[in-house]
């Protein structure tokens, strides 16, 4: 009896097949954005080099992510369709435990894209640090302190050689119940990179709508008391102001926090962040931030500084900042109407 | 005799049908509108997610409401465009997958020729024939002279009408996706608000939408400025009455200049119940008869996959197994889908 190998969660296809837990075949090349038109011609191809019909089958194994979103989609729907209409048993690896080395730990690294990866820590096939995704910064760190570990994957990104594992004989050697699937119809690949995630939406950031005044109006009031901005302030940022915009914090429907900026030609300012009480120390700060530095990024005009002021008692606000590597520039006396004094904030980004 | 299972996922609802000579043994539609509604627009990444999520739960209530087994299937027709690119990668890889393994003919099919062929569960088509495809990512006239014989007479320039509803909807605090609340806004409201048809593109029957909600975006802008208060009712009726009017002005153009026998409409904006009404009125009396599709062929569905497929099956048009999708595919370019 036979299984069916299937990854195409990073740049290549490739389509294995193995007999008793030994690969026999395998297909394997470089077919970024083309997995779609080619890997079910590949499977069939290997059917008929075999003299393979489907009842031949009786598990398929399938690497789940991270990856490619559609590259992992793809091997993941096939295998699901075909566990599906014979079925058999559905196995699915992570697409970075694939890429070790069997006899030492070894750092599973794929580049996930904006100076990040996806890496996963493995020893024989137990796990030493879960799949997560980090900064390469983070990654090359981590790699320094331990040189007894294997780096494994297509690292060049990274400026590392990487070993090339025999990832088809991992899969081979996957059909286990570590990594079977319970529910293969209802079964969905991991994606790592954000917030969706076990079928319910975490925090999500978008463009502020008319229809949030309501929810924003009231974070403002609780956030900033007598100080706070009025709709009709508000409403200007959103609709008119040519430079400014806003982004909203959405936990489950709900409005849980706003970031209202500018960009103007080299630099970007702040002119209010406000997380509703109930949710602050959850990252959501962070996430508004983040999106600040996408906007900026995606400008043609080049920004180099995110400025901002804040009072000089909300020593809260001065410590998120300060994460946020901004620094102290110069005090600008009596800057707010009750005469108390800013800090004037600068990154560089 | 002939039975087709169809796949659709080009959007945001992951639908699989099964037909057995035209009759329709199920029809399985997995919605994702709940999910959306929160962003106040589909988001294609997360529909992809869950277009592969669903897709194997759908394929398995669809037989066992069809009662049918995978081998009793003769055919796999499949929406191979146009559409969300990463929604259309997970059908068509469904698609392929059964049509390898029973060594089945994989149909490739184009979504508005669907839409289109809804009608046919409702009526006969008598050419030449009219078509109004009217929908969240399409807007154009289309004219049949035989079966899929399809020729682009007319189209937006810009925006869809369904997508004009949608940020109009957006602008006026109405609930995702816009079509529904609007119409129901403009039964209540009078036309009171000063819009009026952007300045009109270059062919005949093409039409411009992009304009028309740039001009409720500004207006309603402008009167919260001022502190005045938007009557909703009387902006939905006001937009909508120019909106419909647009596209009925270019169709009866064409009904008039192409002698159609007949006119069908097709796509999720076929809902709205005024454009319903002024196709039907304006048609009263005259040589021209109206298909109207049920409302479960106004959103996405299958079945409407499936009644392409079986005209295709009989025609014996079917694509390898290297099939790919295409997200802008054009419908009088449904022929070609061959890779090169």
């Amino acid at each position: 009896m036979y299984a069916l190998l299937l990854d195409s969660s990073d740049k290549n296809l490739t389509v294995g097949l193995s007999c008793d837990g030994k690969v026999i075949d395998v297909i394997s090349y470089e077919a970024w954005q083309k997995q779609s038109e080619f890997m079910i011609q590949e499977i069939k191809n290997l059917m008929v080099k075999h003299n393979l019909t489907r009842n031949d089958f009786n598990a398929v194994v399938c690497s789940k992510g991270p990856g490619s979103y559609t590259g992992v989609r793809i091997a993941m729907t096939i295998a699901k369709t075909i566990v599906f209409a014979l079925n058999i048993p559905l196995y699915l690896v992570s697409s970075l435990e694939v890429l070790a080395n069997f006899e030492k730990p070894s750092i599973c690294l794929m580049n996930a894209r904006g100076k990040r990866s996806y890496m996963g820590v493995y020893e024989k096939g137990n796990v030493l640090m879960a799949d997560c995704i980090k900064e390469n910064s983070d990654v090359l760190a981590y790699i320094a302190q331990h040189p007894e570990y294997v780096v494994c994957g297509d690292t060049g990104y990274l400026g590392v050689e990487g070993f090339t594992s025999d990832l088809v004989s991992i899969m081979a050697n996957s059909l286990d119940d570590k990594h079977q699937e319970e529910e293969p119809l209802g079964a969905k690949p991991i994606y790592l990179k954000d917030n969706y995630d076990e079928g319910h939406f975490k925090t999500i950031v978008r463009k502020m709508l008319p229809s949030d005044m309501d929810a924003v109006m009231a974070i403002e009031k609780e956030c900033f008391g007598a100080e706070a901005y009025s709709e009709k302030q508000i409403a200007y940022d959103l609709n008119e102001n040519p430079v400014s915009a806003i982004y909203c914090a959405v936990v489950d429907h709900e409005v849980v926090g706003f970031i209202d900026f500018m960009i103007t030609f080299d630099s970007a300012s702040i002119t209010q962040i406000a997380v509703k009480e109930s949710f602050r120390k959850k990252g959501i700060g962070n996430l508004l931030i983040g999106q600040l530095i996408k906007d900026c990024e995606s400008k043609e005009d080049h920004v180099d500084f995110l400025t901002l002021e804040v009072r000089k008692s909300n020593l809260t606000a001065q410590s998120f900042y300060k994460k946020h590597k901004f620094q102290n520039i110069t005090v600008k006396k009596n800057y707010y109407s009750d005469g108390e004094d800013a800090i004037y904030l600068v990154r560089s980004l | 005799m002939a039975k087709i299972l169809a796949i659709e996922s080009s959007c945001d609802e992951t639908a699989v049908a099964i037909t057995d000579d035209g009759k329709l043994l199920a029809n399985v539609v997995a919605t994702q509108i709940a999910v959306h509604e929160k962003f106040g627009g589909v988001m294609p990444e997360i529909a992809s997610r869950l277009h592969t999520e669903n897709i194997t739960v759908c394929l398995t209530q669809a037989l066992d409401e069809a009662k049918v087994k995978m081998e009793d299937i003769d055919a796999i027709a499949v929406t191979r465009g146009p559409g969300l690119i990463g929604c259309l990668h997970v059908g068509l890889q469904a698609a392929k997958t059964l049509a390898m393994l029973y060594d089945k003919p994989l149909i490739p099919v184009h979504h508005l020729a669907g839409h289109i062929y809804a009608n046919e569960y409702v009526g006969q088509f008598e050419f030449p024939l009219l078509c109004v495809v009217v929908s969240g990512g399409n807007t154009e006239l289309v004219v049949m002279r035989d079966e899929m014989d399809f020729e682009i007479i007319g189209e937006t320039k810009d925006d869809a009408i369904g997508e004009c509803y949608d940020k109009v909807a957006r602008v006026l605090g109405l609930p995702y996706p816009g079509g529904l609340p609007i119409d129901q806004h403009a039964k209540l409201g009078k036309h009171t608000y000063q819009l009026r048809e952007p300045d009109s593109p270059a062919g005949k029957y093409d039409v411009s939408y992009s304009g028309l909600k740039t001009q409720v975006i500004n207006l309603v802008n402008s009167l919260k400025q001022k502190g005045t208060p938007v009557n909703i009712d009387d902006m939905a009726r006001s937009f909508q009455d120019v909106a419909v009017g647009m596209i009925m002005d270019r169709a009866l153009k064409a009904i008039h200049d192409f002698k159609a026998k007949q006119v069908v409409l097709a796509g999720g904006v076929s809902a709205n119940s005024y454009l319903r009404e002024q196709m039907s009125k304006a048609l009263e009396g005259s040589d021209t008869k109206i298909i109207i599709p049920p409302l479960w062929c106004t959103t996405d569905n299958a079945a409407m996959i499936a009644k392409v497929g079986e005209h295709l099956y009989k025609k014996g048009i079917f694509a390898d197994l290297d099939l790919g999708v295409d997200p802008n595919w054009k419908i009088d370019h449904w022929m070609d889908f061959k890779n090169e």
